[in-house]
């Protein structure tokens, strides 16, 4: 008797362990959806526990990073590519610099506290990644920390600069100027008395919401969306908004890093919504916006003078300044991440465990498909 | 429907505190749980009285002969102790109706207290997703208000504590943390359980319930340690005003911390 009632508490203890481990972040799922960059005909993805290199015209593995998977480091944030370097930052708390041919790791950066969410930047042979900890690093090439600025919130994308500046936008809603370097006199002294710590930006702008998509930078201009459903731009030059568009309160929150083209500006919303502005002054091109039929959380990517778009439910259409919506494939998916184009293929990560990454012809038909192995 | 009718209001609550208090995540979690507990107090009482009330029937004379006159009758036995609760006026689901309609408000407050701390790109989409202005609107006449979108992301700094991980206190001299949240989680368990407890009226009822005294704290404990500090903070904050509340209600057991002779067998 005693024996049966003390298997009902052991059970109900499990059953209470599986409700509160099912309800909490660290459970162990997928936290966030695949990133993948593309450079010199390969595409390297981000998803889980391993980063992909892979060969654009096949999608045949060159490696995989690291080599044997381990639930420890978990992967979202795109790589950042360029000379020999792939950089990658995990979520626990390591950036890594890897080989581009090899995979092979050169070094690791494990100083900060918390997730890489947004990739790093390579800019002038340094490196910048933006971390949770609300720190973004600066390091130079061997991985060694050249200054640190603390924003007042968690940093979810990568920066961007121009030939003056490199700028931070963050979830804390203000978009930072920084110099690329810092003088160790200009640098105030951590808790350990090491002198790299930037006191203040070059300056700042408050956009009143948090930023989570990549911001833009064209012609002097930086785009960006935030998740109050307002899409910014700012005049770098002048240090001010040049204009904003909600839609009169109807633009839902923004997910996705705007394609800015010629003359105009595309953006997709939470409500599935895609928006197309005179880039010069923001009024909406069209009488109304598309709907996309579902959430389009990732943002686009401009191909021969149109845009393509995901959304949510699989959906991949192009659509231009004229509207002229056409769709490409509606794959069974769900797709967050951004569509890559290399040339004549869209590269699309789903946000599935079946079907890793997937590469399309211009008319949507899969040229290949990537499984990893298991 | 669960979304609608607990999860959105009860994150539109907890995000209304947070902004009436100044942004601070911590003690919006504490008052978020008060109000809670306030809102489910006549719940509360209800529940007390109907389960006193049935821990009084297993000590009445009449109960105790039905029990022994009809132990090998088990239908005859049934249908005496229904005649004894319309006699007593007693309802044996009474303390069961209570609890159900307080266990999805309970579930609900914690759902929402781990989606309001999301602090990854799907847990943010997820709670943007949830995330309405009514309450807001209801009480725009309070100057300073912000719709609560624009409170994204939440400062989850909290005395010493990341409440959107789990909380170690680092004390000079020494290198590991202390997980001292997690104590207290342990403790405030410990003292519920024990506090709350009615003395079995068997050996094999205590029994039962010096188990649960252990394990269920340690098991919260171990959850407290593992998962971020906000919930622990929640699980601290819950057992303290429990504790109130049923000290309020004067239901407390103080007799069951007071430490007990084991008796000696003569021979």
């Amino acid at each position: 008797m005693i024996n049966r009632k003390f298997i009902k508490i052991i059970v109900s203890a499990i059953m209470l362990g599986v409700l509160l481990s099912s309800c909490s972040s660290s459970a162990g799922a997928a936290s966030s959806w695949p990133g993948f960059s593309i450079s010199d005909g390969k595409g390297y993805f981000a998803y889980g526990s391993q980063i992909f290199a892979l060969e654009d015209k096949n999608g045949s593995l060159l490696w995989r990073y690291p080599e044997e998977a381990s639930a420890g480091r978990q992967f979202y944030a795109a790589p950042e590519v360029s000379g020999n370097l792939v950089i990658v930052g995990d979520y626990t708390n390591t950036l890594a610099a890897l080989d581009k041919q090899s995979g092979k790791e050169k070094w690791q950066f494990s100083d900060a506290d918390d997730r890489y969410i947004g990739s790093a930047l390579m800019a002038g042979g340094n490196i910048y990644a933006p971390n949770t900890d609300h720190y973004l690093y600066a390091l130079d090439e061997n991985g060694d920390l050249l200054w640190r600025f603390k924003a007042a919130g968690p940093n979810w994308t990568k920066p961007v600069a121009d030939e003056q500046y490199l700028y931070l936008v963050s979830m804390d809603h203000f978009v930072y100027a920084l110099n690329f370097e810092y003088a160790d006199s200009a640098l105030a002294a951590d808790k350990d008395g090491n002198r790299n710590l930037v006191s203040a930006p070059v300056w700042s702008l408050d956009l009143g919401a948090a930023v989570a998509a990549n911001p833009v930078i064209s012609e002097g201009v930086l785009y960006a969306g935030t998740i109050d459903g307002h899409l910014y731009a700012i005049d770098l030059a002048g240090k001010k908004i040049k204009w904003s568009f909600n839609g009169d309160g109807t633009v839902a929150s923004i997910w996705g890093s705007p394609v800015v083209t010629e003359s105009a500006v595309f953006f997709g919303d939470e409500d599935g919504n895609v928006y197309a502005l005179d880039k010069m002054n923001g009024k909406a091109l069209w009488d109304s916006p598309f709907a996309a039929g579902s959430p389009v959380i990732a943002g686009g990517v401009a191909i021969d003078g149109k845009v393509a778009f995901a959304s949510n439910a699989g959906k991949i259409f192009t659509i231009d300044e004229n509207k002229d919506p056409k769709t490409l494939v509606t794959l069974e998916a769900t797709l967050y991440s951004p569509l890559g184009f290399d040339t004549d293929k869209i590269l699309v990560a789903p946000a599935s465990k079946d079907k890793y990454f997937l590469a399309l012809n211009a008319d949507g038909n899969e040229i290949w498909s990537y499984y990893p192995a298991k | 429907m669960w979304e609608t009718l607990i999860i959105k209001p009860f994150i539109s609550g907890l995000l209304f505190i947070y902004d009436l208090i100044g942004e601070n995540f911590g003690l919006a979690i504490i008052l978020f749980t008060i109000v809670i507990k306030l809102i489910t107090h006549p719940i509360t009482v209800k529940q007390i009285k109907s389960s006193n009330a049935l821990q009084a029937m297993q000590t009445d004379k009449d109960w105790i002969e039905i029990q022994k006159k009809y132990k090998n009758d088990k239908d005859r036995l049934a249908q005496e102790q229904m005649k004894f609760y319309k006699e007593k006026g007693i309802s044996p689901f009474a303390s069961c109706l209570p609890t159900l309609i307080q266990f999805p408000i309970i579930i609900g407050l914690y759902q929402s207290i781990i989606q309001t701390m999301g602090n990854a790109p799907l847990q943010m989409l997820n709670l943007v997703s949830k995330i309405s202005p009514w309450l807001t609107n209801v009480f725009s006449f309070i100057p300073g208000l912000k719709q609560p979108i624009n409170l994204i992301p939440l400062n989850s700094e909290f005395l010493w504590m990341n409440l959107g991980r789990p909380e170690r206190f680092y004390i000079p001299g020494i290198s590991f943390g202390i997980p001292l949240l997690a104590v207290f989680v342990v403790i405030t368990s410990f003292l519920q359980t024990k506090l709350m407890s009615n003395p079995g009226a068997d050996d094999q009822s205590k029994q039962m319930t010096g188990m649960m005294n252990i394990y269920m704290p340690l098991l919260m404990g171990w959850f407290a340690y593992s998962f971020a500090s906000g919930l622990a903070l929640y699980f601290v904050a819950s057992n303290v005003i429990t504790i109130i509340q049923y000290a309020a209600l004067g239901k407390l057991n103080f007799s069951n911390l007071a430490l007990k002779k084991k008796a000696v067998v003569k021979k």
